[in-house]
């Protein structure tokens, strides 16, 4: 969950835990890292949760925390009077629904507003609403294409930087099918921006940009902070004669709000570069009846390109050296990044065994930190910019993380790589996430639930490690 | 002529009777493999409503030929093939609505248009790259 739907979780949480709301039986509808960080916040009150209500069957029976996952079925066995189901999960308007239209009749609590484009209501108020929010989203749009007259919008609605590194690998084969001369990528926050940056051509490169297609755009140090928008911009040279690719970062709102532009004007000079965001995109629906990788997802079902297409590469020349590099021990350390916005995480106890396994065989370990996140004991923090992060993990000599889009941006790292699963089905298919975004070229290791600090699961574990 | 504060009553009927609603918005190739596998067992209930303009084109001939007879009366109803689905030609004014509202918010996750949009990927680029049969991405469509 990222900081600001964290905060706004929270906040709202403390509203209902203030104004003495939460005295009923507790429930969670959606298993999800949000719902645990939820989970954890009712623990940390001292207020028992029942269950956590989910669809996805190969869930039911397991726990977090000691609480059962189960159908949602189940909230039906007590007087609706008595129990509560609060929801931070992204699917709340359906599961709202759903619970209705099962027969429950108690309170719904949504504590986070993930998802501006669902409402499931036709009253007037509400299609008020909705036309407003496109008026809004028609004025970013106008804006947009004033700054960038006649370019082609791709716009990625989500705040990964998997997707966005997904969505650039395959971009100019899309752009070239397409015809397309000049883009704009839009994508949400600084951090996918520079994601993002890492695939244009370098500046200073100019046979190279030539050869790709594009004019570069200047150099990663060269964000700007545009005041009058409220979103980063990165600044695009002026030849006009060549075909440029520009990046821009927005808010989630304004994001929000401009796909929603796009799609009520069926402008078909925009694109949107992902597998189920927003509600008019079905591509997830395939995962129903076959495992899809994601990256292929990407390639064959976002961007229509033939299944052999070969992605292509971050740029080497827009790779920046770590400053930090003078406190790694080059080739014997290691650097973890246990933190992932939208997945389970992995106890405190796993990563202190992986720790300790490092630094008895006398290696320097570092954690990759971010914003509050802490370094894990025993390591110490550090923060490369995006750019940075490939030297660093490469002078290290290994990286080790949980999957998460971290792991999408260092893929092609030339160290020793590794990727921890915790084990967890994709979305609400069948499928587990090793199955959906393997990477190929490193190690990838699932946890399971009842991993536990037997000597025999942690030799075996760091056995698999040495490699 | 209908009154537009009727379209969104009828939505909310639609999608309240039906398990899934399809609205078909042309004659294209997502239209052909879809009335080509309506016939197929479903266990849903499911709504097809076909924008007159559509139903009346030429291109669209072949495939009025997969449903039973029409009654002519304002709004079209198609008896229901044993298999669970509804077709039902609908005005222009009332697809427009429709239209406009399903890309204006997501009011419900039961109602999908059926078309080949050019501004995001659809399960038909798997069918086209050899990722899925027809069948498969009817099935997938049919959750």
């Amino acid at each position: 969950m990222d900081q600001s739907h964290y905060k706004e979780m929270v906040s709202n949480f403390n509203k209902l835990f203030a104004a003495d709301s939460i005295h009923k039986t507790i429930y969670l509808f959606g298993h999800c890292n949000a719902t645990e960080e939820l989970m954890d916040l009712f623990l940390e009150r001292g207020i028992i949760v029942k269950a956590i209500l989910d669809n996805n069957t190969a869930k039911h029976g397991n726990t977090y925390r000691g609480i059962p996952i189960v159908p949602p079925q189940n909230i039906l066995e007590e007087p609706p009077e008595h129990t509560a189901v609060y929801i931070v999960a992204r699917a709340y308007e359906a599961m709202n629904e759903q619970l209705r239209k099962i027969g429950y009749h108690g309170e719904i609590h949504k504590l986070v507003d993930y998802n501006s484009y669902a409402e499931y209501s036709l009253s007037e108020d509400t299609i008020r609403c909705k036309q407003e929010r496109v008026r809004r989203g028609m004025l970013t749009k106008q804006r947009i294409e004033q700054k960038y007259p006649g370019y082609f919008k791709v716009l990625c609605p989500f705040s990964a930087l998997g997707d966005v590194c997904f969505t650039m690998s395959y971009l100019p084969h899309f752009l070239k099918k397409r015809k397309v001369e000049n883009c704009i990528v839009g994508v949400i926050g600084s951090a996918c921006a520079q994601a993002a940056e890492l695939f244009c051509p370098d500046p200073g490169n100019l046979s190279e940009a030539e050869n790709s297609g594009f004019i570069p755009i200047s150099s990663a140090s060269s964000v700007l902070y545009n005041a009058e928008w409220n979103h980063d911009s990165i600044q695009k040279m002026t030849r006009h004669d060549q075909p440029q690719l520009c990046i821009e970062a927005f808010s989630q709102q304004d994001m929000d709000e401009l796909i929603q532009a796009c799609l009520y004007t069926r402008d078909n000079s925009s694109f949107i570069a992902h597998q189920d965001r927003p509600y008019v995109v079905n591509l997830h629906k395939a995962l129903y009846v076959k495992c899809i990788p994601l990256e292929q997802i990407y390639c064959c079902g976002v961007f229509g390109l033939p299944a052999d297409t070969k992605p292509v590469y971050p740029k080497r020349e827009r790779l920046q050296k770590f400053p930090g590099l003078y406190q790694i021990k080059k080739g014997k350390s290691v650097v973890f990044s246990p933190y992932a916005k939208s997945i389970t995480t992995l106890s405190k106890s796993f990563w202190d065994n992986i720790v300790w396994h490092y630094q008895s065989k006398g290696y320097q370990c570092f954690t990759n930190v971010a914003g509050e996140e802490q370094p894990l004991e025993g390591t110490m923090g550090i923060s490369p910019k995006i750019a940075e992060l490939q030297s660093a993990v490469e002078y290290a000599g290994t990286f080790i993380g949980i999957r998460s889009g971290l792991c999408d941006v260092l893929k092609y790292a030339e160290c020793r790589k590794t990727a921890f699963y915790p084990d967890y089905n994709y979305s609400d298919t069948r499928w587990k996430a090793i199955d959906m975004y393997a990477l190929k070229g490193w190690k990838n290791i699932v946890i399971k639930d009842d991993w536990n600090e037997r000597k025999d699961d942690i030799i075996h574990l760091t056995e698999d490690l040495d490699f | 002529m209908i009154n537009n504060q009727e379209i969104p009553e009828r939505i909310k009927r639609y999608i309240s009777e039906y398990d899934s609603v399809f609205v078909l918005e042309n004659c294209d190739s997502v239209c052909k493999i879809f009335t080509r596998l309506i016939s197929q067992a479903v266990e849903k209930k499911i709504l097809l409503l076909v924008d007159e303009l559509v139903w009346n084109s030429k291109p669209f001939e072949d495939n009025r030929r997969v449903f039973h007879n029409a009654c002519l009366n304002g709004i079209f109803s198609i008896r229901p093939t044993e298999y669970g689905i509804i077709t039902q030609v609908i005005s222009h004014e009332e697809y427009r609505n429709i239209q406009m509202l399903f890309h204006m918010y997501e009011f419900s996750d039961r109602i999908q248009m059926l078309n080949r949009n050019t501004q995001y990927g659809s399960l038909e680029n798997y069918i086209m790259n050899g990722l899925l049969t027809e069948e498969e991405a009817f099935m997938a469509l049919m959750y």
